[in-house]
């Protein structure tokens, strides 16, 4: 094969060669090793995030933490790398036709694994027996979301409004003020010290918050009185959860220049103060303004679904004799427009539909019995990738056996000639 | 045909290793027809002989009752039957000095105890164990877990006292004064006589007797032998029920009344020693579960408990290296070679016939879990060894397939606590094909993969590794392509599953890992930075890779495979993994002398 020396060329041929992947591999490896050791001393989604996300991961080690790249550099190098093997090194002998499809499966996986990467949507539904669900939730974004009536008015997500920006500034258009003050991300609900009222709350401005904004908020919590549930409790930071769903999010906020409308000022004025706002709250924080209702919670963020499930039965088989699931089935019915389909999900057998694929995940049950399913919904235009580059993987490999195999025998038949 | 070969060997290893087992006068034929009765245990019918195994392992860690020659079905019996003397056996093991005294046991080097012996201690301190409960495991130190083990064992073995205290529960002296016939005999009937009874006093008693026993009665459902069909449905899947379930719920069902009846009768004639009547009582029982019991699967499971072909199998792996080592001594003379090779055909053939007899009793792909994954690799390396051998019949991969088949098969179990009980498996392994397809296919590439690093090892240490280079090239590219079909097989189960195909979790990285590490390999060699002793000792570190992608994950305790968990692990898997880098280091070493020796003389 030709080289060539332009500066170009040179770069390919650099990407394309043999000692750049083996000197890669053992930095990917040691990225491997480094992001699964993680996922036992922080939250998995924390782990994820951290390792397997982004250009730079910081290593610690007892001394010191050791920079290192990320996943970004090490799979877009390694990536390249191949892509520049096709462009430069390919021998496309027949003999080497098995090793070429090996080859270009695992770009086909990359490339997939980047779609996926890009485009894919994970969540959930929970839906109770005899209940119809037509939206999804998703595992980790909270939102703080502003309903005015049945109406949402406005949606935020927590981690945006805690930052060095908005901490202490009322959110953007909404008709009175709402300030977010502190938040937590795995909340610990106790119970208000009245004696000692203004540093019962923490303030914990997430993203590293400008000194200012934080000693705004501060003063925010104790000039101002406390409505609601905020006059018993308080949020404090708990260490995450290894799964992050089950983490409880929290916020405080302060309200402001709430109008109730038809009361009297007095009324409207015994609405502004400062509140909190956590996941599964009983009940959302409440606000009259000019007349109208508003409420205010904070929860999973949710992505409508063109269609609704309903969960008619669910179906659990014990092992005789044993409290362990020997499988899980969820019978449901797609509502969509005026067609009802039945439909069944069980482990290992999904039900696709309209682009979404769900998921027999787990399951509730409460302590009356009543059970509701847990479908895992994911949606990925780059699914049927890993499936195609399996299937060229496999036979490339195959290939290649076959004809290493037979090269053996020839030269063996030659050589006893 | 399967069946028929699968019955065969099955039979034929009986009879070469009959073991002997007494208890109270029964002989090994007296127990023989015991062994094989139906019971539910975790989830599944077994044969009553893994049952006792199961447990009598779980509390003692052996497979006979420590010091004596009682093997484990002769110790259930006696618990069934004479449950006085059977508090007084040593069964329970507690070790360490901190926990003895924790026990209030003097120091010594004392390590079984009878229920007996440490009845008080368990009184003393069952209020630590119920407040160690409520706290996760992995918080507790080794003596704690101990202590709370040792609490469960107990609970357990105190239901499996009671397990037939239904069926006789009154003292004789006591029946007499109410002049019971001997037709009645269980909990429910003995009841209803004694209530009826004119005696009040004695009644009062009784009842108060009964009363006690009932309450102990009412948790006492491990001990399930008790079919019970529903009347409603046509489908014959009997409900397992222990004695005391069938008769407080009521209105048991004929065959209930007659199984009832029958343990009953194999109580009495226990207690009398009545070899001939306890055997017919065996028989009457057998014949009412016929319709309701797959009894060719019961027996096979028992002959397999009996026959033990991964014990023989270790056993001749370990031969087959004796007489490869007198063979290499003894100047290669044929009368060594031959009885290695036999002895290596023979271990193969158990260990084959070991997974046959699992695919038939379990009823599902042999791999299911961590102990079968290892009995699975071992069977991978030692049938290619044994291909390879047979083709060049030079001893050498004879020697690698034995010192890995007997490794694996001795420390499997001692690893893998609870190894061989068979466990039912968690609904999301529950599916025949991705079992049957991804774990068979990941599980053999470990096998392949670390027959290749033994290899590597081997070759190491040979004076001309020439004639290998082309076969461990193959078994490289082997060991690449199953190890990545696998992975990728398991990215798509995944998908099934879970609904992603990729998730970072421990277990798929270190499938990952191992594809990686091949593929450095294959890439060293091919740029020429991995090169002779180098590239043999690269090769050989893929059994660390191999290791810590098998176990290490599991030892982690997260993500999705985290159903593998391993206490204590950590220590036996440094050792190895230690070790390993400095044998593959000393033979690099060696290695890299003898070529410049060579190169220059």
């Amino acid at each position: 094969m030709k080289i060539d020396h332009s500066l170009p060329g040179r770069v390919i041929h650099w990407l394309a060669s043999p000692r750049l992947l083996f000197w890669l591999l053992p930095v990917m490896m040691i990225w491997l090793i480094a992001g699964t050791v993680a996922q036992a001393q922080m939250s998995l989604h924390d782990a994820l995030e951290t390792y397997f996300k982004g250009w730079l991961i910081w290593i610690d080690t007892p001394f010191i933490a050791i920079p290192f790249p990320g996943a970004y550099p090490i799979m877009g190098l390694f990536t390249l790398s191949l892509c520049a093997r096709f462009i430069a090194k390919t021998d496309w002998r027949l003999e080497k036709l098995g090793l070429n499809l090996a080859h270009f499966g695992v770009l086909l996986l990359l490339i997939g694994g980047f779609i996926t990467a890009q485009l894919a949507k994970e969540g959930y539904m929970l839906i109770p027996e005899g209940q119809r669900l037509g939206f999804v939730s998703d595992y980790h974004k909270r939102v703080l979301v502003v309903f005015r009536g049945n109406e949402a008015v406005a949606e935020f997500e927590k981690s945006e409004i805690l930052t060095a920006d908005q901490i202490a500034d009322p959110l953007p258009g909404l008709p009175f003020d709402v300030i977010p003050l502190s938040g937590c991300r795995n909340c610990e609900i106790v119970e208000r010290n009245a004696a000692d009222a203004a540093t019962a709350f923490q303030i914990m401005p997430e993203n590293n918050a400008r000194a200012e904004a934080k000693k705004q908020a501060q003063a925010m919590v104790k000039d101002n009185p406390k409505r609601s549930m905020a006059r018993f409790m308080a949020l404090e930071a708990g260490a995450p959860e290894m799964e992050d769903e089950a983490n409880i999010g929290g916020l405080t906020l302060l309200i402001r220049n709430a109008e109730y409308g038809t009361g009297t000022p007095e009324e409207g004025e015994r609405q502004n103060g400062v509140y909190i706002a956590f996941e599964g709250m009983p009940e959302p924080i409440e606000i009259r303004h000019q007349g109208r209702l508003y409420h205010i919670l904070l929860g999973k963020a949710q992505r409508p679904l063109p269609f609704r499930l309903e969960l008619t039965d669910f179906e659990k088989t014990l092992y005789p004799g044993l409290d362990m699931a020997s499988g899980y089935a969820s019978d449901l019915v797609i509502h969509d427009g005026d067609l009802r389909w039945p439909v069944r999900v069980e482990m290992n057998q999904p039900l696709r539909y309209r682009g979404y694929t769900f998921y027999q995940s787990a399951f509730e049950e409460d302590e009356a019995g009543r059970q509701a399913t847990i479908l895992a919904v994911v949606e990925n235009k780059g699914r049927l990738f890993p499936y195609i580059a399996t299937a060229v993987i496999a036979f490339g490999l195959l290939l290649h056996i076959i004809l290493m195999r037979g090269r053996s025998v020839r030269r063996k038949k030659e050589e006893g000639s | 045909m399967i069946r028929f070969l699968l019955s065969l060997f099955l039979f034929s290893a009986q009879i070469l290793f009959l073991p002997h087992s007494y208890a109270d006068g029964l002989s090994q034929r007296d127990l023989r027809d015991f062994e094989t009765l139906p019971i539910l245990h975790e989830g599944r019918v077994k044969p009553m002989s893994s049952f006792a195994d199961v447990l009598l392992k779980r509390f003692s860690g052996q497979d006979q009752v420590p010091n004596q020659t009682l093997s484990s079905s002769a110790w259930l019996a006696q618990t069934l039957f004479n449950p006085t003397k059977a508090t007084e056996t040593q069964i329970f093991k507690v070790e360490g000095d901190d926990l003895k005294a924790r026990l209030g046991l003097p120091p010594s080097e004392q390590i079984y105890y009878s229920l007996s012996e440490i009845a008080s201690a368990i009184d003393a301190t069952k209020a630590q164990a119920l407040a160690m409960t409520s706290k996760p495991r992995d918080t507790l130190n080794k003596e704690q877990i101990a202590l709370l083990n040792l609490h469960e064992h107990v609970l357990v073995y105190q239901q499996l006292l009671r397990a037939l205290s239904a069926l006789n529960p009154l003292p004789t002296e006591i029946r007499a004064v109410f002049d019971l016939d001997e037709e009645v005999s269980n909990y429910v009937e003995i009841k209803q006589a004694v209530t009826q009874s004119e005696t009040a006093d004695l009644s009062s008693q009784a009842a108060f007797l009964l009363q006690t026993l009932e309450k102990g009665g009412e948790q006492s459902d491990l001990f399930r032998v008790i079919p019970r069909l529903s009347l409603e449905t046509d489908v014959q899947i009997p409900i397992w029920l222990s004695p005391w379930s069938s008769l407080l719920q009521g209105a048991p069902t004929e065959v209930e009344q007659d199984l009832i009846k029958l343990w009953a009768g194999l109580a009495s004639t226990y207690e009398q020693g009545h070899s001939r009547a306890w055997r017919e009582n065996l028989r009457a029982i057998h014949t009412e579960l016929e319709s309701l019991t797959d009894a060719n699967r019961l027996e096979w499971e028992h002959r397999y408990n009996e026959v033990e072909p991964y014990f023989w199998s270790a056993v001749f792996y370990g031969l087959a290296l004796v007489f490869i080592c007198l063979w290499v001594a003894f100047s290669k003379r044929p009368m060594f070679y031959r009885p290695a090779l036999l002895c290596f055909i023979l271990a193969v053939i158990a260990h084959i016939g070991g997974i046959f007899a699992r695919i038939a009793i379990l009823e599902r792909p042999p791999v299911g879990t961590l102990y079968e994954s290892a009995l699975f690799v071992g069977v991978v390396v030692t049938i290619i060894a044994a291909i390879m051998e047979w083709r060049r019949r030079n001893g050498f991969f004879l020697s690698l397939g034995a010192v890995t088949g007997a490794l694996l098969l001795s420390f499997a179990p001692q690893l893998i606590p609870q190894a061989d009980s068979k466990p039912v498996l968690m609904a999301v392994l529950n599916s025949g094909f991705w079992l049957g397809t991804h774990v068979l296919v990941i599980t053999a590439g470990y096998g392949v993969a670390i027959l290749a690093g033994c290899l590597a090892h081997g070759m190491m240490v040979l004076r001309n590794p020439e004639p290998y280079k082309g076969v461990l090239h193959m078994i490289l590219i082997a060991a690449l392509s199953l190890t990545t079909i696998g992975t990728i097989l398991g990215g798509i189960w995944a998908d099934q599953s879970w609904g992603r195909f990729w998730g970072w979790d421990p277990k798929e990285n270190g499938a990952l890992l191992i594809v990686l590490w091949i593929v450095w390999l294959l890439h060293g060699r091919l740029s020429g930075d991995l090169k002779g002793s180098s590239y043999l000792a690269a090769i050989a570190g893929l059994n660390i890779i191999v290791v810590l992608a098998w176990f290490g994950v599991n030892f982690l305790g997260v993500g999705l495979h985290s159903y593998g968990f391993i206490e204590g692990i950590g220590y036996p898997l440094a050792v190895f993994i230690l070790a390993e880098i400095l044998v593959i280091y000393g033979l690099y070493c060696y290695s890299i002398k003898r070529v410049n020796r060579e190169k220059h003389p």
